[in-house]
């Protein structure tokens, strides 16, 4: 990881990106959500109190190539996810956004804090963790390659987390 | 690179896992909260019993989604508290 001086997207265009991202996910725009993605994207919610290094031998909450991406959100809007049905709703705040530098790929590589309140008919659901990202530029515009959503409470016993964290 | 596994799953294919799960836990979260509403005090078992039948063998037989196979559990329960034991 080289400096982040040399990142090819400063703080605040990153900024903006996640906070689309996060809007995307709260208002289920599903489309939307699912074009900010790369062709060669990994979208990874490990679970377990370990730290969660390799997900092929780590239990995960979910850990999607970009074909299953697609299906989780195909999934979401067939209307049949029962624990969707209806969805969620949700509102998340991200903050204390860093540019922390660029990976061997040459993308950027972001992290955040997030803070996100589900409500639904079993309760409400206060969500919170880590968010790391890695963003690349593609045609110009920006596009998720990777997503790492670390919960603080992932290694207790969690309550149904079925929208997009 | 090959990404698999390390997913919380059901009994079904591993291309499904992970998908399931949120509602597979959906529902255990509902079926808690039905059994701790306590009203009705009974859990009803009996979708599928208009077509349940047994065939030319004696066994008991439903449809996939028919609840048969808890319906045969609690029968057997009934049986084996009731039965008359040799003394």
């Amino acid at each position: 990881m080289t400096a982040s001086t040399d990142v090819a997207i400063d703080l605040r265009t990153a900024e903006q990106f996640l906070y689309r991202e996060a809007r995307l996910a709260d208002d289920h725009d599903y489309d939307g959500w699912e074009a900010l993605w790369t062709d060669d994207a990994v979208y990874w919610i490990p679970a377990g109190g370990m730290s969660a290094v390799d997900p092929t031998t780590q239990v995960s909450i979910a850990f999607d190539n970009r074909s299953r991406i697609h299906t989780r959100v195909a999934q979401l809007k067939s209307g049949k996810r029962h624990s969707q049905s209806p969805p969620s709703s949700v509102r998340r705040l991200v903050t204390n956004v860093e540019v922390m530098g660029t990976d061997d790929a040459g993308d950027t590589c972001v992290g955040a804090n997030f803070l996100a309140v589900e409500a639904r008919e079993r309760g409400t659901t206060v969500w919170a963790g880590r968010a790391e990202y890695r963003l690349r530029l593609v045609d110009g515009e920006i596009r998720l390659a990777w997503k790492k959503v670390t919960l603080v409470d992932r290694d207790r016993a969690l309550p149904t987390l079925s929208f997009l964290i | 690179m090959t990404l698999w596994a390390g997913r919380v799953g059901t009994g079904l294919a591993p291309q499904v896992w992970a998908f399931l799960l949120a509602d597979d836990s959906e529902m255990y979260e509902r079926n808690q909260r039905g059994v701790q509403a306590r009203t009705p005090e009974w859990l009803q078992i009996k979708r599928g019993m208009h077509r349940e039948r047994l065939d030319e063998n004696g066994h008991t037989i439903g449809y996939a989604t028919d609840e048969v196979p808890l319906r045969g559990i609690w029968r057997h329960y009934r049986q084996l508290m009731t039965e008359e034991r040799p003394a």
